[in-house]
């Protein structure tokens, strides 16, 4: 196995982690408040979609990505009003939800475009070249050319665990999935506090939708998404509900993606190793066995709000 | 905008979801509207021309039920699921392997009649999707992993699948793209209607439908699932078995869909062609919602077929993209997933008119 091989598939990893972390940090605030991320899918695709457009719009790619997160929030918070003020079943909305925007991304991209199925190429965010790394041997193979979209994502990832962690908002998010009573005994509204969570899900989910789509490549394709929202949900889970422990599972499913785009050039029988990150996907599912000690306590199930 | 929080005010359940489902469908429309208007061209115009493709044209109809009858299957399937308290969102990859299945057993078992040959096939459907319901639902039963998502990666799974076996172990030489050899003649579905593409596969559709409606009412397997749906506590205390009705289930609706894959191979499309039924596992879900028991399904998946065909017949001649059915099933979903929706509306709406000094209605009780 050259060893150059492995640099290029670990930078491959990086690059193919970036969405999913992205996401798995949404999925981890939006359960952590008691709402099921499910409808992650679909905000990222929102995302990406909105950041093709603001792109093209403006011609402006960073003023697409913030379009992109726009679009995103737009949609985790109407997902959000149907499943914290009108307790739908969330897993049946979020279906609905994907698929209302797989299909609206879609209709949206020939009304505009005029093409079936893609958008035209717009100005993407341009890889980062880190020319000080220029001459070092094994960092440059591994960290020269990125997106700044994956260099931000440590510090927004952490920032996120900050959020959770340390801060009052934080606390506010994690109780109102474990014990929303406690909270609105405090005074305090658990629907604004889920509210807030959608938004930062709807963020991060927007960042790591635009990442597909303008950073990644230059264009939006319709449902371009893959299940990369679902594999975020899945790392949170394999996370065991936490930051960290999502981000490990980002990184795993990024790499078996990594390794799959590579085997694809060296196996004639491509659809086997396309499936390798789906089937990692179950396979990490169920080797997490009965382990769900952190999972949410009020994860999935509505809140009725007694007025105040 | 202030919501009367967790009331329903004062609309039964029944009705609200009939209404609602209603009311989602003019909501959709009215967004496509827009959308048309949006775009230029003529909203009601366009909508007329929908309407006269899908019922004024014998083909239209033709097509309609043809649209229908995956989405019967897939609905079925789903709907018993719902009424046992789950959620089988993986009916596609369970139709495709019952396609493949049928497929296999249509093609390269020769010399049986097929008074033999059909019923087979149409075993090795139900089995194949079967088989692929079992994983979610044993996973769901020993360890508590959700099904849907254990199910949503097994769509992507058998997709990929099946595309492998087109493209090579099935792979029809003489033909340039990639798909299977057709079945035998023995295997193929009688038509309905001469030189058409409808087949008889509606038809068995149908029955089931009537099947599972005796089922559900009169059996007591279907009692014991829809108990099982409306409260587990009361029903494990009742002594039902849930771990059990759970995998009943779940089979059972894999078996249904991968019918639905025996169908649609051995009717309408006579071999396994790459994505021939798009993504109707997630349309179906819409259907059963929609649908809500059995017999409803019915009417619900024709008449999701009759916007699929207008829909379709719209993409020739504006701008619209096909997935435009996608942006009405996803909103249908929405807002029947929240049945409250409309009960509420009517509430806030009866709360500006009324003036009373009181809260304009005090929450009902659950079932009303």
């Amino acid at each position: 196995m050259d060893f150059s091989v492995i640099m290029q598939v670990i930078n491959s990893a990086l690059r193919l982690t970036t969405p999913i972390a992205y996401v798995a940090a949404g999925a981890v605030v939006l359960e952590k408040s008691g709402i099921s991320a499910i409808a992650m899918e679909g905000m990222m695709l929102a995302g990406a979609f909105g950041a093709v457009w603001g792109s093209w719009v403006t011609g402006l790619p960073w003023i697409g990505l913030l379009i992109g997160m726009l679009f995103s929030v737009v949609v985790g918070l109407i997902r959000g009003f149907f499943c914290i003020n009108l307790q739908a079943n969330q897993a049946v909305c979020g279906i609905g939800t994907n698929i209302m925007m797989s299909g609206l991304t879609t209709v949206m991209v020939k009304f505009i475009w005029g093409i079936d199925g893609r958008s035209e190429t717009v100005t993407p965010i341009a890889d980062l070249n880190l020319t000080f790394l220029k001459d070092v041997p094994v960092l440059s193979q591994l960290f020269g050319a990125l997106s700044p979209l994956v260099l931000l994502m440590p510090f927004v990832v952490a920032g996120v665990w900050v959020l959770l962690n340390k801060t009052a908002l934080g606390m506010y998010i994690v109780t109102s999935g474990e014990h929303p009573h406690v909270l609105s005994s405090l005074g305090i509204s658990v629907y604004k506090t889920r509210y807030t969570a959608s938004v930062i899900a709807g963020l991060l989910a927007g960042l790591g939708g635009a990442f597909l789509s303008i950073s990644n490549l230059s264009f939006f394709s319709m449902e371009m998404t893959s299940g990369r929202g679902f594999m975020g949900m899945a790392a949170c889970m394999f996370g065991q509900w936490t930051v960290g422990g999502a981000m490990l599972g980002s990184a795993l499913f990024g790499l078996a993606d990594a390794i799959q785009i590579r085997l694809q050039a060296t196996v004639e029988h491509t659809q086997f190793i396309q499936m390798i990150p789906y089937v990692t996907t179950v396979f990490v599912l169920f080797t997490m066995g009965k382990k769900r000690l952190r999972a949410p306590a009020q994860g999935g199930k509505p809140y009725v709000e007694q007025d105040a | 905008m202030r919501f009367n929080k967790g009331g329903r005010g004062n609309f039964s359940i029944k009705k609200s979801r009939l209404l609602g489902g209603l009311f989602s469908i003019l909501l959709a429309f009215i967004i496509g509207g827009v959308l048309f208007a949006l775009n230029g061209y003529e909203p009601l115009e366009t909508y007329r021309l929908m309407f006269k493709a899908v019922f004024g044209t014998r083909n239209g109809v033709l097509q309609t039920l043809l649209m229908a009858q995956p989405l019967l299957f897939c609905g079925l399937a789903i709907c018993i699921t719902f009424k046992t308290g789950m959620f089988n969102i993986g009916s596609t990859g369970q139709l495709y392997m019952g396609a493949l299945f049928a497929c296999i057993v249509g093609v390269y078992v020769k010399g049986l009649p097929s008074i033999i040959h059909i019923p087979l096939c149409m075993l090795a459907g139900a089995v194949g999707g079967a088989l692929w319901a079992f994983l979610p639902v044993w996973m769901r039963v020993r360890q508590d992993t959700s099904e849907v998502i254990t199910a949503l990666m097994m769509n992507y799974i058998s997709q990929l699948f099946v595309s492998f076996m087109i493209n090579y172990p099935m792979r029809d030489l003489e033909t340039l793209s990639a798909q299977s050899p057709l079945v035998q003649e023995s295997a193929m579905l009688p038509k309905i209607v001469p030189q058409q593409q409808l087949s008889v596969g509606i038809i068995i559709g149908f029955v089931l439908a009537l099947l599972l409606h005796i089922m559900l009412k009169r059996t007591k397997l279907g009692f014991e699932m829809v108990m099982s749906g409306s409260n587990r506590f009361a029903a494990t205390a009742a002594g039902i078995p849930a771990n059990r009705v759970m995998i009943s289930t779940m089979l059972m609706s894999g078996g249904i869909a991968g019918l639905g894959g025996a169908a649609a191979i051995l009717g309408t499309h006579l071999r396994l062609v790459q994505g021939f039924a798009g993504n109707v596992g997630l349309e179906g879900v819409a259907v059963a919602l929609f649908g809500n028991w059995p017999l409803g399904v019915i009417v619900s998946s024709v008449f999701f077929g009759a916007l699929k065909t207008g829909i379709t017949a719209l993409n020739y001649s504006t701008n619209l993209s096909s997935y435009f059915i996608f942006v009405i099933e996803g909103l249908v979903i929405i807002f029947v997933s929240a049945p409250s929706l409309l009960g509420q509306l009517i509430t806030w709406v009866q709360s500006k008119f009324k003036r009373t000094g009181t809260k304009a209605n005090t929450p009902r009780k659950e079932k009303g």
